[in-house]
């Protein structure tokens, strides 16, 4: 009996070297060593940082289940997955003259006036679909500040874009309006996206269009609001 | 530590990180296997029972290990076939550092990339089966031009007209309006029962759909007034661009609602309970 029994030739940080019979001991203090375990310490911090940065930074889980945005500028035909949407101009009012068709308003022509201590902004908007027909969720105007602001429900619904059915093969067109603090308006965007259900869509389209208005052009519209907006009749 | 990681050796090729160390086992015979565990070399790590371990160990030195702790009595160092520590490492560099390592990073890496493929294809797989599950596909039932179908016990049918204008609305260049008439029959009680409103869209072959909205009906308000045999309508006007108007086909989906007169809610629900009724059936009227 002469088995020749070899203690452990090397250990680790895992312990885990062990040679075969006939194969010496590894042992090294010398340089590629330490460059080796130099880069894998870098490597460990970077992936460290890597991860710390995209927990801080990257996606997190409401993002998971965020509309797919496609994005435009005013005149442009933006084009979605399943509609199309453009901006045709943008005006501002102070009030608005709903059609009150049993003469019932507040103001002696049958219409009822509604004003704002803020500013209403008209944006006229087409949009069409691409194969089934649909009707447009209540537009969001996105301020520069990150505060979103849904359409008004102070407006008659079938003047808007959200009333008529969106179809395939030409542009329907409406108005979509928002009241808002007049210092919102500069580097405001549109955001339009298709009627939800009852089960909410993850990863739905949306279309996301600048309306293109800087400081100045802001100031410009503000100065030149209508003081009254009549809505075009339904079409 | 003297001794920095510098990787598997590669003769335990089912080896990776991720598995525990091994305890080694003692072979058949009571020895213990080559290398027992709690003697290490001259790293400085514990030595069992006090006595430093060296290379190279005889048979006639070992003690029959109990539990894979092998003791071992002092030998002097370098009588044997041990080689020096330099030249150990640079032989076994010689034999490891070549295709053995790469091909476990390339496993590896495979194994990553499969692990990221596997994830997202679940997620994938999971949403088209909820979306499938919520929109089953339909069962179409196409209908020659001009010709009725029967469908759980009622007879259909539609007619289709184009007009360029639309009395009260306003004109619309470069589309046309498509006024449909869809007739229903009861052909007995049964067919009675089944008098929800169908579900009617205008549809491309390509895909494209548009809505038809409802106009009215002429069904009668009371049940005992629905007579088996009468043809009823359903009005219904759409709109179309006018170079597909000659195209579209009229899809009927037939209301799956079973309306019994005087059904107490118990009944109603043993009924349905054991009633099968098909959800995904849609005729397609060709023109």
């Amino acid at each position: 009996m002469s088995t020749p029994v070899r203690p452990h030739p090397e250990t680790g940080p895992r312990g885990e070297s062990r040679e075969g019979p006939g194969t010496p001991g590894r042992r090294d203090g010398e340089r590629p060593g330490r460059w080796r375990a130099a880069g894998a310490v870098l490597t460990g911090i970077a992936l460290a940082v890597a991860a710390v940065g995209l927990h801080a930074f990257g996606a997190d889980v409401s993002d998971h289940d965020a509309p797919l945005t496609w994005t435009g500028s005013v005149g442009e035909n933006v084009t979605g997955s399943r509609f199309s949407a453009r901006v045709k101009a943008v005006h501002a009012a102070r009030s608005i003259a709903n059609a009150s068709p049993g003469g019932s308003g507040n103001s002696p022509d049958g219409q009822k006036r509604v004003t704002t201590k803020g500013i209403f902004v008209i944006v006229e908007v087409g949009a069409t679909a691409t194969r089934e027909p649909q009707r447009l969720g209540a537009p969001v105007l996105l301020a520069d500040s990150g505060r979103g602001y849904e359409a008004t429900d102070r407006m008659e619904e079938t003047s808007t874009i959200v009333y008529p059915f969106v179809q395939p093969g030409w542009w329907t067109e409406g108005v979509a309006v928002f009241e808002i603090p007049p210092r919102e308006l500069a580097g405001s965007r549109i955001v339009l996206a298709p009627q939800g259900g009852l089960v909410v869509e993850p990863n739905g389209p949306e279309i996301e269009i600048d309306l293109g208005l800087d400081e100045e052009a802001a100031k410009r519209l503000i100065a030149a609001a209508k003081d009254v907006y009549t809505p075009a009749g339904r079409g | 530590m003297g001794t920095p990681y510098r990787g598997t050796p590669g003769h335990e090729p089912e080896r990776d990180w991720f598995s525990p160390e091994r305890e080694p086992r003692p072979t058949r015979d009571g020895l213990p296997a080559r290398g027992g565990p709690p003697v290490r070399d001259g790293a400085g790590l514990p030595v069992r029972a006090g006595v430093p371990a060296r290379d190279g160990v005889s048979a006639r030195d070992e003690v029959p290990a109990r539990d894979g702790m092998p003791v071992r009595e002092e030998r002097p160092p370098g009588r044997d076939e041990a080689p020096s520590p330099g030249e150990a490492s640079a032989r076994s560099r010689g034999r490891h550092a070549g295709s053995r390592p790469r091909g476990r990073t390339a496993l590896r890496a495979a194994g990553a990339a499969g692990a990221v493929v596997l994830a997202l294809a679940a997620s994938t797989w999971n949403g088209y089966s909820v979306y499938r599950d919520t929109h089953p596909p339909d069962r179409i039932l196409t209908v020659a031009a001009g010709a009725e179908a029967t469908l759980m016990r009622v007879s259909w049918k539609v007619a289709v007209r184009e007009l360029d204008d639309l009395p009260g609305q306003k004109p619309a260049p470069g589309r046309t309006w498509l006024r449909i008439k869809v007739t229903r029959t009861s052909l007995d009680a049964e067919g009675v029962s089944r008098r929800g409103e169908p579900g009617v869209e205008i549809r491309h072959p390509d895909g494209r759909v548009w809505k038809a909205l409802p106009e009215g009906d002429d069904l009668p308000d009371e049940v005992k007034d629905h007579r088996t045999g009468t043809p009823y309508s359903y009005d219904l006007v759409g709109m179309v661009p006018s170079g597909v108007a000659g195209q579209v086909e009229v899809h009927v989906r037939p209301s799956t609602a079973r309306i019994v007169e005087d059904e107490s809610v118990k009944d109603m629900f043993a009924r349905s309970a054991k009633e099968e009724i098909p959800q995904d059936l849609v005729l397609r009227f060709t023109r």
